[in-house]
């Protein structure tokens, strides 16, 4: 049994039209030891959003690399925020400036995994529980969120562990460029999985590029982003 | 089936609630004729408004004698015009708060994806019941704290400490209206910068009220009477 993970992100129409970089990032890694996929989503109104964005992304690969898996939420959590500082900071950068989310998957061959996030944003996943596992937190409006740079509790961060079984199981993380247009989350692991079957990674790429782009909503202009990760 | 079939067809909310006072000391002076014509206008130009980027959705709540929904939260679009509002009765601001708040509050009527509300207030007048308990329950509230608020000070016996007390759009400052146009012409700036913001790249961000700008309406003629 295998894992794929693919991922796609492109810069939405607001930015373009402003000439403004993509202020979402995407990583995923695929070892021998473990896999990771990372979405994070810059703060728009701060001036290194985009950096702070990327910063999340290598600050989760340089946290999960020295963390053991067995680690607890708070070891974890911390590591990530004190790699995401060191960047910056080799960079002069102030956190305040360069705000982001930072959504996470972390897994092993075995289909073990942990999640967390920190900020907007949405983890869904196939089967359930893991289904609609971070919904936006209550109490704030579009594009109002929490993340690196400005939240200090580990109480904004929210955490599941899980295990991807059989063939079709999934994961799919993504920015809140898509998370807040979305109609429904029924089906939609699926959906996505059984659109990528058959296609090698780039292809995958383009695929969801095509999909992310072409994105129907009235108005949308965030920056999109998607990460997905499933059995085979 | 694609990804794009999971996704919403409607633009982003942008939601405007008007608190209008409508007591009995609106009847004098034309103030609710203007009252009146500032909402129809209101109204009108929120209809016509594009789509495109966020889709305004208007209530209004009237406080003369009660506080009640004269307008339930409504997509702009599907509004055609708007009866006109009686002036009678004392000023129950306090509970017109509280029903902007429940509003505000509601998840099901103004969804998290909606773009952060627009609240307008304006009276003529001193509050008939206790407005600062709900007052200070909206600012402690969740979502309904996060509202730009717009104040208009109606003729000379507004309570202006509490309008000054209840705007708080940092670019904009409390506005008087010492006659029926000057009324009209807050709205139409109230009309400007909400349909500004809601055809720009980000409607999440506020666009400058610009009071005087809304003085030039090339339809109208410039004459007092």
């Amino acid at each position: 049994m295998g894992l794929r993970l693919r991922a796609a992100t492109v810069r939405g129409p607001g930015h373009i039209a402003d000439g403004l970089p993509n202020q979402d990032a995407v990583l995923i890694r695929h070892g021998r030891r473990d896999w990771l996929a990372v979405v994070a989503d810059g703060m728009g109104s701060r001036r290194q959003a985009a950096l702070g964005a990327r910063a999340a992304c290598t600050a989760v690969r340089r946290a999960v690399r020295e963390q053991s898996f067995d680690s607890d939420d708070h070891t974890l959590i911390r590591a990530v925020y004190s790699h995401w500082l060191d960047h910056l900071a080799q960079r002069r950068v102030l956190p305040a400036d360069a705000v982001t989310t930072c959504l996470f998957a972390w897994g092993l061959p075995d289909g073990r995994f942990r999640l967390l996030q920190l900020g907007d944003g949405l983890i869904l996943g196939h089967p359930e529980p893991v289904h609609g596992l971070v919904q936006r937190p209550g109490g704030v409006f579009s594009n109002e969120t929490t993340g690196l740079g400005l939240s200090r509790r580990y109480a904004d961060w929210h955490g599941r562990r899980g295990r991807l079984d059989r063939r079709g199981d999934g994961l799919l993380l993504m920015s809140d460029g898509l998370s807040e247009d979305l109609v429904r989350t029924d089906g939609l692991v699926l959906a996505v999985i059984a659109s990528l079957r058959g296609r090698g990674a780039r292809s995958a790429r383009a695929a969801l590029g095509r999909e992310l782009h072409a994105w129907p909503t009235p108005g949308h202009s965030d920056d999109k982003s998607l990460a997905v990760i499933y059995r085979t | 089936m694609a990804i794009k079939d999971f996704a919403m067809t409607t633009a982003r909310p942008l939601p405007v609630l008007i608190l209008a006072d409508t007591s009995g000391s609106m009847a004098a002076d034309g103030k609710i004729d203007a009252l009146n014509q500032a909402l129809r206008d209101m109204v009108q130009s929120f209809a016509a408004e594009s789509r495109l980027r966020a889709e305004i959705h208007l209530g209004i709540i009237t406080f003369g004698e009660t506080a009640q929904f004269y307008l339930p939260f409504t997509p702009a679009h599907r509004l055609t015009g708007i009866d006109a509002c009686n002036a009678y009765g004392s000023t129950p601001l306090g509970a017109a708060m509280e029903l902007a708040r429940g509003l505000l509050e509601d998840r099901d009527l103004i969804p998290s994806r909606a773009f952060r509300p627009v609240l307008v207030l304006a009276s003529d007048g001193h509050p008939t019941d206790d407005w600062e308990t709900p007052f200070q329950t909206l600012l402690a509230s969740e979502r309904a704290q996060k509202a730009t608020r717009y104040a208009l000070a109606i003729g000379n016996d507004a309570d202006e400490m509490m309008l000054r007390e209840f705007h708080n759009d940092a670019e904009s400052t409390l506005f008087h209206a010492d006659d029926a146009r000057s009324i009209i012409r807050f709205f139409r700036a109230v009309t400007m910068s909400v349909a500004n913001r809601s055809r720009s790249q980000n409607p999440a961000q506020s666009a400058p009220i610009d009071y005087r700008k809304a003085g030039n309406n090339p339809d109208e003629l410039d004459l007092d009477f």
